[in-house]
């Protein structure tokens, strides 16, 4: 009897691959999202699949969320906002810090497993690289909305392993790098992935945030979807935090040069700095954000593969067939 | 004009010395507490003053807070669960994040100003002393349990500053360093100083966590209410963070003796050494901890008159006189 997977988030980017691959697998998968940033598109053709059911809804919906987890047996919790500077802060630390609050109710009720999508941002500022799952949280002032996104993750571990020690719920936390690949959002959302392929394609300027000497770690989907996959194999790894990540760290302004030409622009291109005071008020950004992946190395067998630029021009090609349509 | 004052959590440690506080100059305060660590005990000093009215509920609770909150010029918010091991981290959490949300919503709709009682847990581990409030949080992993104090303090910074930013409500939030002094909590909760003197009351080995050589800057309950009431009543206070605190660091070895000697004067102290690995799951200590009051003074005009030494001696007074009067009042 295969599994059934809860996925909220959904019909974002990572819920959307994550789908397809348990649904080839022969897991069940009940897909939950609001579409306040997924996309309908990334859910239209899992729809063919009779092990695939979808629930339009809110997370903070505690009671729509116990009636389509029956039967659910791993909940795997993605919903979120991020980037705050694009919007309403106040809505993205509710929805990041209740919407966890509400997952966990459910697990407990079930007395099932819940797998919780955090971030690198988790690490900050943390001047020791790279970060292993032991590596200190360090963020800035509360007075910058910069970090409300982090903290409303960092205080959502810490209620995934309140609900482990107060309700037996087994947790897993999952610590992503920036994640790209088709299916991903052209904006800042979804990254710089898509913001420099969008204008690469275009040949206009690239927008860059800061002096662009930030350094990343990136992921490619199949190897983010890879890591989550071998933690629902893995039941014994329950109450760990792993780093899911890539061994592919990159400068920003690197990325933008090396999308410019994998697009097949000859000249160089134009970027357009943008300054941080420009963004929003009070915002820090981090220099460097490396992960240290020995953890889920020696516990999930867990190894990235794919390479940054054969990663890009599979992107740049989805993109390409995109803009076409 | 300001004149009516929410204290919540008044029946705690700070909360009954602000209450207290705020009723001597003339205040009309509304004291609310649900009693789960505080004592009305506490209060007993303003409890039928006609400028004094106690509600015994619960800072999470949306329709109470509603309704006293309508006619509030300001509202303290000290209520919060503190050491995840005394009750647990969700508890911590759940209290800590959802008091303060309460809080700020009720001002939203009131526009009474809002004081929030942060930490100075929430520096951390952070190793650049002293702290001023510009530095770093410095958190570890979410596997040791006493980080969630610090991250649900953060988490209510943080909706502090985005509720003063999206709904314009006039917040100040206050990092308190360590306080002490007459009418402090009897166990842990209440910090090291506290069950030093309980031991050295008794003669019993005062027990030290870790090697004792950690420092902090404990600070006077009358020093903790100052600074309080400066922050309250200044024009300046809103959408600012300030350290308060006292700078005197000492360790907590030390201090232990500092206590023995005041209690029982040149004798050799006792000490019983605790490893943190007898600590209920993992742990982590923080080794310094001093705070920059420089903005405090600056714009608060505040600074911390009692000394180590003067605070001890008063509060271990009150401490032999309330055990020696019958254990009653430790329950």
């Amino acid at each position: 009897m295969m599994k059934t997977v809860l996925i909220t988030g959904g019909a974002g980017f990572l819920g959307s691959h994550l789908s397809r691959h348990l649904l080839h697998k022969g897991f069940k998968v009940v897909s939950v999202d609001d579409f306040s940033h997924g996309d309908r598109n990334n859910v239209t053709g899992l729809r063919d699949f009779p092990q695939f059911s979808f629930h339009e809804g809110d997370v903070l919906d505690r009671e729509f969320l116990i009636n389509v987890s029956e039967g659910a047996d791993i909940l795997v919790h993605f919903a979120s906002y991020k980037i705050p500077r694009e919007g309403n802060a106040l809505k993205a630390v509710e929805v990041n810090t209740k919407g966890t609050e509400t997952v966990l109710e459910v697990a407990r009720e079930r007395k099932i497993r819940m797998l919780f999508g955090s971030t690198d941002d988790v690490y900050g500022k943390n001047p020791e690289l790279p970060f292993s799952e032991e590596s200190a949280l360090v963020i800035g002032s509360s007075k910058s909305v910069r970090w409300s996104d982090a903290i409303s993750k960092m205080y959502s571990e810490q209620l995934c392993f309140a609900y482990q020690d107060a309700y037996e719920v087994p947790i897993n936390i999952l610590r992503f790098s920036i994640i790209y690949g088709p299916w991903q959002r052209g904006d800042w959302w979804g990254g710089p992935q898509g913001v420099f392929i969008e204008k690469a394609l275009k040949k206009e300027p690239i927008p860059i945030h800061g002096d662009g000497l930030q350094v990343r770690n990136f992921t490619y989907i199949s190897d983010a979807v890879e890591g989550v996959l071998k933690v629902i194999d893995k039941e014994e790894v329950r109450g760990e935090v792993l780093n899911i990540g890539s061994f592919e760290h990159v400068r920003i302004l690197d990325l933008a040069y090396q999308i410019w030409h994998l697009v097949g622009n000859s000249e160089k291109p134009d970027i357009e700095f943008i300054d941080y005071p420009d963004l929003c008020q009070d915002y820090e950004d981090v220099r460097v954000r490396d992960l240290d992946l020995t953890k889920a190395r020696c516990l999930l067998d867990y190894a990235p593969k794919m390479g940054m630029e054969e990663g890009l021009k599979r992107t740049i090609d989805w993109f390409r067939s995109c803009s076409k349509r | 004009m300001m004149r009516n004052i929410l204290v919540t959590g008044a029946a705690g440690f700070i909360g009954s010395h602000l209450s207290e506080a705020l009723v001597r100059k003339g205040y009309q305060v509304t004291g609310l507490d649900n009693l789960s660590y505080g004592r009305i005990e506490n209060l007993a000093p303003i409890l039928a003053h006609p400028s004094f009215q106690f509600i015994q509920g619960d800072v999470r609770d949306v329709d109470l807070l509603r309704t006293i909150g309508r006619s509030m010029d300001a509202i303290l918010h000290l209520a919060a669960f503190k050491i995840p091991r005394y009750s647990n981290a969700l508890e911590t959490l759940n209290v800590n994040s959802k008091g303060i949300e309460n809080v700020l919503n009720v001002s939203v709709a009131s526009g009474c100003r809002v004081i929030f009682a942060s930490t100075s847990d929430v520096y951390g581990k952070n190793p650049n002393l002293p702290y001023s409030e510009k530095n770093d949080f410095y958190m570890g992993s979410p596997q040791i349990r006493r980080w969630s104090y610090a991250i649900s303090k953060i988490l209510g910074e943080h909706l502090c500053f985005l509720y003063h930013k999206e709904h314009g409500v006039r917040v100040t939030i206050l990092r308190y360093f360590g306080s002490y002094g007459p009418k402090q909590n009897l166990t842990w909760w209440g910090g090291p100083q506290s069950i030093f003197i309980d031991c050295a009351l008794k003669d019993a080995p005062m027990p030290i966590h870790g090697d004792g050589l950690q420092t902090r800057s404990f600070t006077y309950i009358g020093d903790t209410t100052e600074g309080t009431m400066r922050a309250l009543e200044s024009e300046d206070a809103s959408g600012k963070v300030f350290n308060i605190g006292s700078t005197e660091e000492t360790t907590i070895l030390d201090l232990g003796k500092k206590v023995w000697r005041l209690v029982r004067g040149p004798e050799e102290p006792r000490i019983e050494y605790i490893p943190y690995r007898q600590f209920p799951g993992r742990y982590e200590d923080v080794r310094r901890r001093v705070p920059d009051i420089g903005l405090a003074k600056e714009i608060l005009g505040f600074s911390p008159k009692v000394s180590l030494s003067e605070g001890l001696t008063q509060t271990i007074e009150w401490q032999r006189s309330v055990t020696t009067s019958g254990g009653a009042l430790l329950g």
